[in-house]
């Protein structure tokens, strides 16, 4: 179910009238009553993937129980293996089999050895890569004894299906999300009114900014051979804010909607085309993925400490595997190497944490050189999205050479609704962003009602919804 | 949660008025543009008398030349023909025709392959219709059989938003600042040019048993020629027609009338130079069939 459909329309009022009919005070049946709708809410793509699930959160339930039981070290490690073998070899085999065996037959024909390949019609089950990542951050932290195990298993199956965060996150960690499955949930009227607001704010990145760019994206990427270097250009600004759109859109209403249901989840997206340099781009960019990679990787593989060479493999690790974690596709790993690059001379010069706040305007030249620094990080930003939206890399390859012509016409798109005034859109949704940069989103606040209303206004008018896509993160 | 409750209602309402306001919006502006469809045309055509009205798709748009009828039968002709149009089109636009008050001697429609299509319709009608949707009993039967009907008839700005790729906000401003009357000089004729297209056709092997909309058609019009228009000579199982003209004896069947392939667009898509000579053909026969 899509939270930009008509049947999330008639399931979200259900769900929140019967959860609060039930009442605050019986924690025990508002959970169960979540777990339900989770299920409702996942199987509505496909119940068969709910054995899955149901699978990953048995498994994790019960080792957390054995690794809290157990005094012996090498037995909390050996269960704790067994959590991240079952979680993992789930996502290896659904989401890295294919891959694994076509680039296997591809290494060996590179020396002349012609293998068969015996790859197999898988589907990816949607949401794989966030719910085992979150299950395993459960495992982790009760091995690490941040975490007291749950001994209640609805409990901990709410938390691991809760559906607004399901299947395209945020991650959130067991520490900060299952303790409040645990606790009494009050209604807030401020919480709430705050949770409509964003997820407005994000039906409108979605439908309004990153549905209208996809179909353009769609056209200049399956037809870059014939289009000028401008065009191709705009492709990848037009790519930029389609997942950008697309991806926060869907974080901030997974956010907005717990908050209807008294859930706090963590922010995912903070304004990240503001950045002022690549660090700071992943300071504000898929936060949740990037800090689960920072704590439950890079620290364990010693971070920024040991001597040069550790720390520049640990940020190639930590960048590859956050590519890898995006699909079975060179594409991906190449994206996280090129991001990788782009992060490594900030590091070595130490100068990855010169920007940890918001840009504040104080004059003329902090002005320009702030936004000089932004277009920039936008541009190589942009650059590596091509490696990312391309299908592969001799693909991605050949669109960069045909940038490289500098053909500078805009070619005109055949496409019904409107090209070139796209940008005018963007532009205007970019400057909206400027403004509300020091909050979570545009809406709240003084004149919420006209700020409401104009927004509303243009998901209606501006909203593509004759081409509805999926959400793209589904996908990983 | 009171006050959430009465936010969500505030909430809901602005939707539901912004929604409609924004519906009676579009609909003046569609339904009043000065840029003519295929539809538009034959609305503006209410309360006038024709000797001879046209009836079919893109073989009739394409093929018909209104004026070489005009001056050859000394007659008034239109050609309401509609790209991609089905069997329900054509009994949908048949009853168009009594209720807009479009009076004819001879309702002369074109029947083909698309007689085996009981189900299928022309987008290019629904897109053009929809915004006279609500307008009258005909135009909401059309759409009742559509998917998401009860949406397109009772969810303002629905019918809009979910076909916002023709009907949304660039369409609506192109409609305004472009306008395009060319359809009402050439009385619905619409020709092609060049000779260049492969598109070979292969008509249905067998003819479906009935097709309803023919039927109500036939039974229900009086004055009716049907007519089956030229398909290029490499056109494959063109008995499909025969089997057409036992079903329906009086067909006029110009299926292999052209066979200069120079004068088609297509298969099954005369040129300008060709619509014109068959045009010539057709004419001919009316007069001696009158």
């Amino acid at each position: 179910m899509l939270f930009n459909s008509f049947d999330f329309l008639f399931f979200l009022p259900v769900v929140f009238a019967l959860y609060w009919s039930i009442g605050s005070g019986n924690i025990k049946m508002q959970n169960l009553f979540l777990l339900l709708a989770s299920y409702v809410f996942y199987g509505w793509w496909d119940y068969r993937f709910l054995g899955l699930i149901i699978l990953s959160t048995l498994v994790d339930f019960f080792v957390a129980q054995k690794i809290e039981k157990t005094e012996i070290v090498s037995s909390k490690k050996k269960w704790l293996w067994v959590s991240i073998a079952v979680n993992l070899g789930a996502l290896g085999f659904f989401k890295y089999y294919n891959f694994f065996i076509d680039s296997w037959v591809d290494a060996w024909s590179f020396f002349g050895i012609h293998l068969n390949s015996y790859t197999l019609k898988i589907i990816l089950p949607v949401g794989i890569s966030f719910y085992t990542f979150q299950t395993l951050s459960y495992t982790i932290d009760v091995y690490r004894q941040k975490l007291k195990p749950t001994s209640n298993l609805v409990n901990f199956a709410s938390f691991v299906t809760f559906f607004p965060q399901l299947v395209a996150g945020p991650i959130e960690r067991a520490t900060h999300l299952l303790p409040q499955f645990e606790t009494k949930r009050e209604f807030n009227y401020e919480n709430a009114i705050s949770g409509i607001h964003l997820f407005i704010w994000g039906l409108f990145k979605k439908v309004v900014i990153a549905d209208s760019c996809a179909v353009y994206v769609n056209a200049i990427f399956d037809n870059y051979e014939n289009l000028s270097s401008l065009t191709l250009l705009l492709g990848s600004v037009y790519f930029a804010f389609q997942i950008y759109g697309d991806f926060s859109g869907y974080s901030d209403m997974a956010v907005g909607l717990s908050r209807l249901f008294g859930f706090d989840l963590m922010r995912n997206f903070k304004y990240p085309y503001f950045s002022r340099d690549i660090a700071e781009f992943w300071r504000r960019w898929h936060i949740s993925l990037s800090t689960w990679f920072r704590d439950y990787l890079y620290i364990p593989l010693g971070g920024s400490r040991g001597n040069r060479i550790q720390q520049i493999r640990n940020i190639f690790i930590i960048f590859l595997v956050s590519g890898f974690w995006h699909g079975a596709n060179w594409t991906f790993i190449i994206w996280g190497a090129i991001n990788a690059l782009f992060f490594l001379p900030l590091m070595l010069a130490k100068r990855n944490r010169n920007h940890t706040d918001d840009l504040v305007i104080s004059n003329l030249k902090t002005a320009l050189v702030g936004f000089l620094k932004m277009f920039f990080t936008f541009c190589i930003t942009c650059f590596a999205w091509i490696f990312f939206r391309a299908e592969s890399l001799t693909y991605a390859l050949a669109y960069l050479k045909k940038i490289t012509n500098f053909t500078m016409k805009i070619d005109y798109l055949s496409i019904e609704r409107y090209a070139v005034e796209l940008l005018l859109l963007i532009g205007l949704f970019v400057l909206v962003e400027w403004y509300a940069r020091f909050k979570e989103e545009p809406i709240s606040g003084k004149g919420f009602v006209v700020k409401v209303s104009l927004v509303i206004l243009g998901i209606l008018v501006f909203g593509s919804f004759s081409n509805p896509t999926d959400f793209i993160y589904f996908q990983f | 949660m009171r006050k959430f409750i009465q936010y969500s209602f505030l909430l809901l309402l602005l939707t539901v008025i912004i929604s409609y306001g924004l519906d009676r919006l579009y609909t003046y502006g569609f339904t009043t543009s000065k840029k003519m469809t295929r539809f538009g045309f034959l609305h503006s055509k209410h309360d006038q008398h024709f000797d001879y009205v046209f009836l079919g798709s893109s073989r009739v748009v394409n093929t018909i030349d209104p004026q070489v009828f005009d001056d050859k039968l000394k007659a008034n002709t239109v050609n309401f023909g509609i790209m991609d149009a089905r069997p329900k089109d054509i009994w949908t636009l048949r009853k168009l025709l009594a209720e807009y008050h479009i009076t004819y001697d001879t309702l002369v429609a074109q029947v083909d392959y698309y007689y085996n299509d009981d189900k299928k319709r022309s987008n290019f009608l629904y897109f053009d219709m929809l915004p006279f949707l609500g307008s009258n009993e005909v135009i909401n039967t059309y759409y009742q059989s559509e998917k998401d009907s009860w949406k397109l008839t009772y969810l303002p700005f629905y019918k809009y938003a979910a076909n916002d790729s023709k009907l949304g906000l660039h369409s609506l401003i192109y409609t305004r600042i472009k306008p395009d009357t060319s359809i009402l000089e050439s009385k619905g004729y619409e020709p092609l040019y060049g000779s260049s297209g492969t598109w070979q056709r292969i008509l249905p092997d067998n003819l479906a048993k009935q097709n309803r909309y023919m039927a109500a058609l036939v039974n229900k019009t009086d004055n009716l020629v049907l007519f089956t228009a030229p398909f290029r000579p490499d056109t494959r199982n063109l008995s499909f027609v025969d089997s057409l003209q036992l079903k329906y004896p009086k067909l006029l069947n110009f299926s292999k009338a052209i066979q200069n392939e120079e004068l088609f667009k297509n298969g099954y898509h005369l040129n300008d130079k060709g619509a014109k000579e068959f045009s010539q053909l057709f004419a001919n026969k009316l007069s001696k069939l009158n």
